[in-house]
């Protein structure tokens, strides 16, 4: 069953990365000043990093005359509110763009918006060393190389058992109260939203949740959901405050793997210290965050070639982590020593259908 | 005014306040957790070192006696509002999260009254707290303030020969503050570019080497420090930095505005405020208008309400004002309002609307009235405070026999001065520090400044 939903999310990846491909001639010439064009974007948090690299800003500039000026917003949101005065979208999840394109169906069949997915980096968990120590031990976890694998399933199944699952009951004398996974706000943030898809999913007995079968869960979901308090509305913050504040504060966080990549870069100095505290735990399954670039116009279009160039895909790999959306791609693996990941992600399933998803996230915000 | 930065103490409040989405780039400086700093003897007599301790711990010690401790407004100061947010917590039984039905059970009504009731003296700001503490450490046992502000405050109490405190980090009701510094866009890249400096700089191992050395946890990974300074993070107060703490999840966006509504408006500890406000000739000018609109923001209850200072059931407002002498001066009792009836207090208003300033400035007798009247009136459950407003120099009044009574009275009610125009600031400190008031700039901004002591009281 397991790996059908594999064969079937990897046909989904490819054909998204075929069907995406708009041809341009390709503009490789040393610009002058004066040709910079302007880009507005809609884009997600967690690649303002990646926008903002000085190296990234030069290539687009000196390269392509291409200069990006975006707003950070929600993936959903990105797809919902009036986009007609700017030039691309870049949303964190396909579930944005088939929302888009439901709504855009004329402009999407007739060419005159393209996209492709740029980035991918799958949804993980991250906790702290002695956290992981003692689960590891208990039988929750499982070390493969440097990192660790979770049963999604049994994950849920504590999240959602009753009793609920002490920390004490799983062995960690350290910290009081109930057992817990915090996400990001997933009315507000893609990242909590494609966990709760993921979580959907478990409860729909490991496949694909359909309508149907969501929609029986939304109760379970909506307990899960009212027990977080408080939610961080960016991936980026949450991730933060897990680093700032530590295992008592954040035990156990689902964000992109991407951050700890970038993390690490960033503090290289401090790599042993990561490398020591920090542990990186991939749900099996997990889900993919896509990042497809939605290019309504032509300076949208320059943008979605632009970004495919090897040297940008290096940096976004190397110092943001963020690997290849595109096919042929491979992500040099020496990155994969400073924060201890994989080589490749496989174990993946597909999102419940957008529609869905946003009948959830209605049910949960009511 | 607009501002390019901002950078409160608990991340909470930027997404609280930032409804226009303006806020970039939030970064966390430092962390320090919220803290019971109490006297080492008195910890040593309840046995608490090197032990565990609950709020009800606390509120035990609180009610009988064994500690007088003073703690910020919850509704004006984090720090307040963070051991504010972890009593409820545990009185709740400690939930997962703190929700809108467990702000209505009894038990959590009655025992969170009975805490807020007992402290003794608060304040609008943490720092301040501190001072306050430190000027008037034999009237007090204990304060809520952040870890780091306890050190230094034991730093200053050690090189002056007192007991220093003991740090408690209550197990069912700890917060930590994590200080994020975040710029407010408004589209100037130049700006953002220096922002983004700043930030870094703070950011850069050197400064974050000093942070530590200043008690603030400022470490790259989580809070325990590994090989902290044992000269600045002292176990011998408390400070046992290697352990896990372990704060409360804080309620969502609407359990947290309705905490802090009723914080105000049926928690807390009730005020009695007397007003004393200046009515002499000079206010004609500007002041008159804007003191009456400040006045406005305080007793008319919707505008209260957006800056959560709401009265109170069992509130008491007076309103005393002068020129040459007290105007109103035997006629008080229509001048007052118990309770927090929106009508009363509209009706309050309208009286100071209807006045017209004139005449000279009697600073020194109507700050007198003011502390008298409460003196006679307050009711022993409530936090006294005067209220001044002035905007000139006293030639009038009998600055020496004002402070005379100040000495010599029992009571402890502080007087806080808002300055306008040519108030002398030097008239002015003298009695407000004697009474461990506060002075309060009111030139820039007179609505703000009332605001602000208001939320001292």
């Amino acid at each position: 069953m397991r790996n059908l939903t594999l064969v079937r999310s990897l046909i989904v990846l490819i054909f998204l990365g075929i069907v995406g491909v708009v041809l341009l001639p390709s503009i490789i010439q040393q610009v002058t000043p004066r040709d910079i064009k302007t880009v507005t974007c809609f884009i997600g948090s967690e690649k303002d990093g990646f926008l903002s690299n000085l190296e990234v800003k030069r290539i687009l500039r000196d390269k392509y005359g291409l200069e990006v000026a975006f707003t950070k917003m929600g993936s959903i949101e990105q797809a919902t509110v009036d986009s007609s005065q700017i030039d691309c979208l870049w949303p964190s999840n396909t579930s944005a763009l088939e929302i888009y394109r439901d709504q855009h169906q004329q402009d999407f069949a007739a060419g005159n918006i393209s996209y492709e997915t740029i980035f991918n980096s799958p949804i993980v968990l991250y906790s702290w060393r002695p956290l992981v120590d003692t689960l590891l031990k208990q039988g929750l976890l499982t070390q493969v190389d440097q990192h660790y694998t979770v049963d999604t399933a049994r994950l849920v199944e504590l999240l959602t058992q009753d009793p609920q699952a002490t920390w004490q009951s799983l062995g960690v004398t350290d910290l009081y109260g109930n057992f817990n996974v915090i996400t990001t706000d997933p009315t507000r943030s893609n990242s909590g939203n494609m966990f709760y898809g993921l979580f959907a999913n478990m409860l729909a007995g490991g496949q694909v949740a359909s309508p149907e079968m969501l929609r029986s869960e939304l109760p379970t979901l909506k307990e899960y959901y009212n027990r977080q308090g408080f939610m961080e509305e960016s991936t980026g913050i949450l991730f933060e405050k897990f680093i700032n504040t530590g295992m008592g504060a954040s035990p156990i966080i689902a964000g992109y793997e991407s951050s700890l990549i970038e993390f690490s870069v960033a503090n290289e100095e401090s790599l042993n210290l990561i490398q020591n505290e920090i542990r990186i735990i991939y749900p099996t399954p997990t889900v993919w965050s896509a990042h497809p670039l939605i290019a309504r116009t032509a300076n949208g279009k320059l943008l979605l070639e632009a970004l495919k160039d090897p040297q940008l895909q290096q940096i976004a790999w190397e110092q943001h982590g963020f690997r290849s959306g595109l096919i042929g791609v491979t992500n040099d693996p020496i990155v994969l020593n400073i924060a201890s990941i994989p080589a490749e992600v496989n174990s993946v399933i597909p999102l419940p259908r957008a529609d869905a998803l946003i009948e959830m996230l209605a049910y949960l915000e009511n | 005014m607009t501002y390019d930065a901002v950078w409160p103490a608990n991340r909470l409040w930027i997404d609280y306040g930032d409804v226009n989405n303006l806020v970039r780039f939030d970064e966390s400086i430092m962390r320090s957790p919220v803290v019971f700093a109490v006297k080492r003897s008195i910890a040593e007599r309840l046995g608490w070192i090197g032990k565990d301790v609950f709020m009800n711990d606390i509120l035990t010690a609180t009610e009988n006696g064994s500690i007088r401790f003073m703690m910020t407004s919850a509704t004006q100061s984090n720090s307040g509002a963070s051991f504010y947010f972890g009593a409820l917590s545990a009185f709740a039984g400690n939930p997962d999260v703190l929700t809108s039905p467990d702000l209505k059970k009894p038990e959590v009504e009655e025992n969170i009254t009975r805490i807020l009731g007992t402290i003794n003296r608060s304040s609008g700001s943490s720092g301040w707290l501190k001072d306050l503490f430190l000027q008037q450490y034999d009237r007090f046992d204990a304060m809520v303030n952040y870890e780091s502000v306890m050190i230094e405050a034991n730093t200053a109490l050690v090189n002056s020969g007192r007991e220093p405190l003991y740090a408690i980090y209550p197990i069912d009701g700890l917060t930590i503050a994590d200080s994020p510094l975040a710029y407010i866009d408004h589209g100037d890249k130049q700006k953002e570019e220096r922002f983004l400096a700043l930030q870094q700089h703070l950011l850069s191992e050197p400064i974050q080497r000093q942070l530590l050395q200043s008690g603030r946890r400022a470490t790259l990974l989580g809070v325990q420090l590994q090989n902290a300074d044992t000269t600045v993070f002292k176990s011998e107060w408390g400070l046992d930095v290697t352990r896990v703490l372990q704060p409360i999840r804080l309620p969502s966006r609407e359990v947290i505005e309705e905490a802090l509504n009723l914080y105000q408006i049926a928690f807390r500890k009730p005020s009695c405020t007397a007003y004393v406000l200046d009515f002499s000739g000079s206010m004609v000018d500007n002041g008159e208008d804007d003191l009456k609109a400040a006045m406005r923001t305080l007793l008319d209850q919707d505008l209260a309400n957006q800056y959560l200072l709401q009265g109170h059931p069992d509130d008491v407002s007076v309103v005393i004002v002068f020129n040459d002498g007290v105007i109103n001066a035997n006629e008080l009792d229509r001048w007052t309002v118990k309770g927090n009836d929106p009508t009363q207090l509209r009706q309050l208003y309208s009286q100071i609307e209807a006045l017209n300033a004139n005449g000279g400035t009697n600073i020194f007798d109507s700050a007198r009235v003011g502390l008298e009247y409460l003196a006679q009136s307050r009711s022993t459950g409530c936090l006294p405070a005067v209220i001044l407003m002035t905007d000139g120099q006293d030639t009038i009044g009998h600055q020496s026999a004002l402070e005379q009574y100040i000495r010599s009275s029992e009571n402890d009610i502080p007087v806080f001065a808002i300055t306008f125009g040519a108030a002398d600031e030097s008239q002015l400190t003298p009695f407000t520090s004697l009474t461990f008031g506060r002075i309060f700039d009111g030139r820039a901004d007179l609505i703000s400044a009332f605001r602000a002591a208001k939320g001292y009281n």
